[in-house]
């Protein structure tokens, strides 16, 4: 299966730029598909996420303390949007920076869970994440991605394989 | 890089108000100047925590993340703590005067002083100017002058 990154231009701004991940053939984004499977069951908090990322594209960027960190390995830059006090609609993100992020997908974290891996369904999004980051990782390492507008942007081979 | 656009978000933000995104941009906007103000003073959480007299290093970390709802006392205490401005409480009564520096790009030959002229009737008197120079603006909230 293949997946590749794609930049959000409803969300992207002069602060920062917001991508996604699109799995193999489809329309839509691992980020769309995480808000129309809670839209009606948390419609106040994916309205929320969805105007955080709004601001954090056009008027702040994406600022560390935003994010709750060391969600994925360390220093992979694996993390969690801060949701409304109260909310448990985790969204995972990775972090490059004020000026960009990716944002993949989540779901709900009931008081009961104590660690994500307790729940199969939060484990396999930011599981996920946290093989992406490591590849693109790489991939910025031997330059087949580089950073490009202040980097505010990839540019390079943004299209991956997932393992079996 | 692709670019990617999509229904689903657009149909999101029609149902978001101006108001509710403003309430957001004004949390997220706060939380930044205070992330900011601890950053160029060299602080940890612990040390604004020290400074304004909390016990929970916890609330540090709720005020910056964008999602707080600060109270005014709050507020007071952390412009005071990091020397910062997070209100702006000028009384709308109080003249405030903004200078403009204009620069033109035609000499000037006959200097006049003008006064009482608006931002628009300024720009158009100085369009006969014919040789380079610099103009200021001084702007007042109920008269508008121009020395040069």
């Amino acid at each position: 299966m293949k997946c590749r990154l794609v930049k959000l231009t409803q969300l992207s701004g002069n602060r920062a730029s917001i991508y996604s991940i699109v799995l193999n053939g489809e329309s839509d984004t691992i980020f769309e598909k995480f808000l129309r499977a809670h839209r009606n069951s948390f419609k106040g908090e994916t309205n929320d996420l969805l105007m955080r990322l709004n601001t954090i594209g056009t008027k702040t960027g994406a600022i560390a303390s935003f994010f709750k960190s060391h969600e994925g390995k360390y220093g992979d830059g694996v993390c969690a949007l801060y949701d409304s006090p109260g909310k448990k609609l985790r969204l995972y993100c990775i972090r490059y920076g004020t000026p960009l992020i990716i944002v993949g997908s989540g779901g709900p974290k009931s008081k009961k869970i104590r660690a994500l891996q307790d729940d199969p369904l939060l484990k396999e999004e930011n599981y996920f994440l946290r093989w992406l980051a490591e590849e693109i990782g790489k991939r910025i390492q031997n330059k087949e991605i580089e950073y490009i507008n202040n980097y505010q942007d990839f540019d390079g081979n943004l299209e991956f394989v997932l393992p079996q | 890089m692709e670019n990617h656009t999509s229904n689903l978000i657009d149909e999101f933000f029609e149902s978001i108000t101006p108001l509710d995104q403003a309430k957001t941009d004004a949390k997220m906007l706060i939380a930044a100047k205070i992330f900011d103000a601890m950053e160029k003073k060299g602080w940890k959480k612990k040390d604004l925590l020290e400074a304004v007299h909390k016990a929970s290093p916890s609330i540090i970390s709720k005020w910056i993340s964008g999602t707080h709802n600060f109270t005014i006392d709050t507020m007071v205490e952390l412009e005071h703590a990091l020397d910062i401005q997070l209100l702006n409480l000028k009384s709308s009564d109080e003249s405030r005067t903004v200078t403009y520096h204009i620069e033109a790009t035609q000499r000037v030959q006959n200097l006049k002083q003008m006064k009482y002229g608006s931002p628009e009737s300024v720009q158009s008197k100085l369009s006969i100017l014919n040789e380079p120079t610099t103009a200021y603006a001084v702007v007042k909230p109920s008269l508008s002058s121009v020395k040069s």
